[in-house]
């Protein structure tokens, strides 16, 4: 009985509500943690006043949050959703952000293109190709037009010194 | 107010910001239509475009995407049932209809013109009204402003949809606390950084609003594909308006447009509830032959959210620009942008930087008569964008907001961090958590602690300034209001249905 009251009683927005406590709980933690010249310590407003203020508002919003009595999220919608090519889309962005600066704009660009067009269900390899790069050499050309230099990476300065 | 006027339009008549314009309208009318993608993304998008300019044009070129992406909101609500921004959904209610009744072409040209007139009206408001709005708010002080700003971010979870109130005003706080990481510079002391070197400066506004609006839009259309992949009605019918249809719809952009002007100067209401209240009102007040036709492709049902749309949009205008306090979504990362040109917005905006006071306020005009001569006739190839697949739209969208971000700051860290705030936005928008008020939080984050400082140092470290000045007394009672009115609101719903039983 206790259990399926509490199934009851834990919905997404108490979920996300608990979650906001913790992280409210944390960021009023860290404010403590902020360091104070000698001067400040004794002032009415320093550097930890406005995180405090912050943090005890949230506090009690998320308490609000679990507390009061919130509509029933629908679950089986979320699941519903296509979920799949989120999961290679991520780290592929990611993947992007760390390999940018050694293989350069360039071929990192069409690349990140290139596979995410796959991902997303394309098939057809050639346009795929020609979308990426001509794209991607549209995009740098035109910053070059605006003055902006954009690092050909650490990959074609080693290839270019060997 | 003649003078402003008058610079306004001599600074915006020159060729090249008429051609800012110009390109403003266009870009954001091809970002708007891309269901999914409304003002915010259109402008977080162009943000970096405009570093290089001078922050007048800049202005120009982002209050042109503003406009122009609100108008390909409803193309795409007229086209395909998908509105590109929540602004616009009262719009497909009647121009969908109409459109499946071969009528697409003369709901484009109802919507376009419609659009216009509400623009027009309410940019006449504007300049009526701003100059006076902005030379009463000269004699606020720090306690004031920082109550005003309270009583914004109050507002804004005020008119949060039914029963998300709660949500909204938590995201306002998680918006807030955003704010604090970085250095505070006025004790030079890092907050919230961890000791990572990249956090020092904080979390850039435009980091934020990419990654909360465009790349968590992007991930959230390859969540939910069906929506997306719908074909346009095709646009051949005639965009000409019988006599008696523009009789018909005259009064009803009149009415439609004040209303819209008037909710859009209220911080939080924005174009959205603006439209609905509108397309309601027009409904109620339609006779029962006419009634019967709203949601079945009325013209009045169609004219009436577009109007109130577009009045509601430059209405937003009224608090950013007098007060220096944005009202909505899209406000708020124009108000980013204007910090990032080094501009103090507030009502010293007017009286230290006319000429950019009344250039934003003159190019919403001109890029309103733009939007009505090159929109109309060049909707139906404008329309074929939204034909293009998804899996190609998805990534480029993506790529370019990434590079967005990338090219301000030259640091990957930023990718990372981008990543990690879209992926918490696209779940706390399947919650139904608004990232509205993050954004707005996050903004007046800044201002809020600079004004409470200001106002407790000038105290003496007393709090009594509170209670000092009746406007910031009165200020304060409506913030009160305002943040518990869910409960007024509760009282009355049991007292009512009390007194029925």
């Amino acid at each position: 009985m206790k259990a399926s009251y509490m199934i009851v009683f834990i919905n997404n927005t108490r979920l996300v509500g608990l979650l906001f406590l913790l992280l409210s709980g944390a960021y009023v933690y860290f404010a403590g943690e902020i360091p104070l010249d000698f001067w400040s310590e004794d002032e009415v407003f320093n550097a930890r006043s406005m995180p405090y203020l912050i943090g005890g508002g949230a506090m009690v919003c998320s308490l609000l949050l679990i507390l009061l009595p919130s509509a029933e999220f629908k679950w089986r919608e979320l699941q519903n959703l296509n979920w799949q090519p989120l999961y290679f889309i991520l780290p592929l962005i990611s993947l992007y952000g760390y390999t940018l600066e050694i293989l350069g704009f360039i071929v990192a660009s069409c690349l990140l293109l290139f596979i995410a067009f796959g991902m997303l269900g394309e098939r057809r390899w050639l346009r795929m190709t020609g979308i990426a790069a001509g794209l991607v050499l549209m995009f740098w050309l035109l910053l070059d037009s605006l003055g902006i230099y954009l690092a050909p990476g650490a990959l074609f300065w080693s290839l270019f010194d060997a | 107010m003649l003078d402003g006027v008058l610079l306004g339009l001599g600074t915006v008549l020159t060729l090249n910001n008429l051609m800012l314009v110009l390109a403003g309208c266009a870009v954001g009318t091809l970002i708007g239509m891309l269901p999914g993608l409304g003002p915010i993304s259109a402008i977080a998008l162009m943000i970096p475009v405009t570093y290089g300019f001078e922050p007048v044009s800049g202005m120009i070129l982002l209050a042109g995407v503003y406009y122009g992406a609100i108008f390909g909101g409803s193309t795409s609500s007229i086209l395909i049932n998908a509105p590109g921004v929540a602004g616009t959904v009262a719009t497909a209610f009647d121009g969908y209809p109409l459109a499946k009744q071969g009528l697409a072409g003369k709901a484009l040209a109802i919507a376009a013109y419609s659009s216009f007139a509400g623009g027009t009206l309410a940019a006449i408001l504007l300049i009526l009204l701003a100059p006076y709005l902005a030379s009463l708010s000269l004699g606020f002080q720090s306690a004031d402003y920082f109550m005003l700003m309270v009583l914004g971010l109050s507002l804004v979870s005020a008119f949060s949809a039914q029963g998300e109130y709660l949500k909204a005003l938590m995201m306002t706080f998680f918006g807030l606390m955003l704010s604090t990481v970085g250095t505070d510079l006025s004790a030079g002391v890092q907050r919230f950084t961890f000791g990572r070197m990249d956090l020092i400066d904080g979390i850039s506004f435009l980091l934020l609003a990419m990654a909360t609006f465009a790349l968590s839009e992007a991930l959230m259309m390859i969540l939910k594909p069906a929506a997306a992949d719908v074909s346009p009605i095709p646009t051949t019918s005639s965009l000409k308006l019988s006599k008696g249809e523009v009789r018909e719809i005259t009064p009803v952009i009149s009415r439609s447009s004040l209303l819209g002007f008037l909710v859009g100067t209220l911080p939080g209401a924005g174009a959205t509830i603006a439209s609905f209240l509108a397309y309601g009102m027009e409904r109620n007040i339609a006779i029962d032959k006419k009634r019967t036709k709203f949601g079945h492709g009325s013209i009045r049902g169609l004219a009436a959210p577009e109007s109130a749309n577009n009045a509601a949009c430059t209405g937003s205008f009224v608090p950013l620009l007098t007060l220096g306090i944005p009202g909505s979504g899209t406000t708020a990362v124009l108000l980013g942008a204007l910090i990032a040109y080094g501009i103090q917005p507030g009502p010293r905006l007017f009286v230290d930087e006319p000429e950019i006071f009344w250039a934003v306020i003159v190019s919403m005009y001109v890029g309103n008569v733009f939007l009505l001569i090159l929109n109309l006739p060049l909707i139906p190839y404008i329309a074929r964008l939204l034909v293009i697949p998804k899996p190609y739209l998805i990534p480029i969208i993506m790529f370019f907001s990434i590079m967005g971000v990338y090219l301000v700051s030259f640091n990957t860290f930023d990718i990372q961090m981008m990543l990690l705030i879209a992926t918490i936005a696209l779940f706390l928008r399947l919650l139904e958590f608004p990232l509205a008020p993050l954004l707005l939080g996050f903004i007046l984050g800044g201002m809020l602690e600079d004004n409470l400082r200001r106002a407790i140092i000038l105290a003496d470290g007393q709090l009594d300034f509170l209670w000092q000045r009746p406007v910031t007394v009165i200020l304060i009672l409506l913030t009160l209001v305002v943040l518990f009115s869910p409960v007024f609101k509760c009282i009355i719903r049991r007292f009512h249905s009390r007194y029925r039983s």
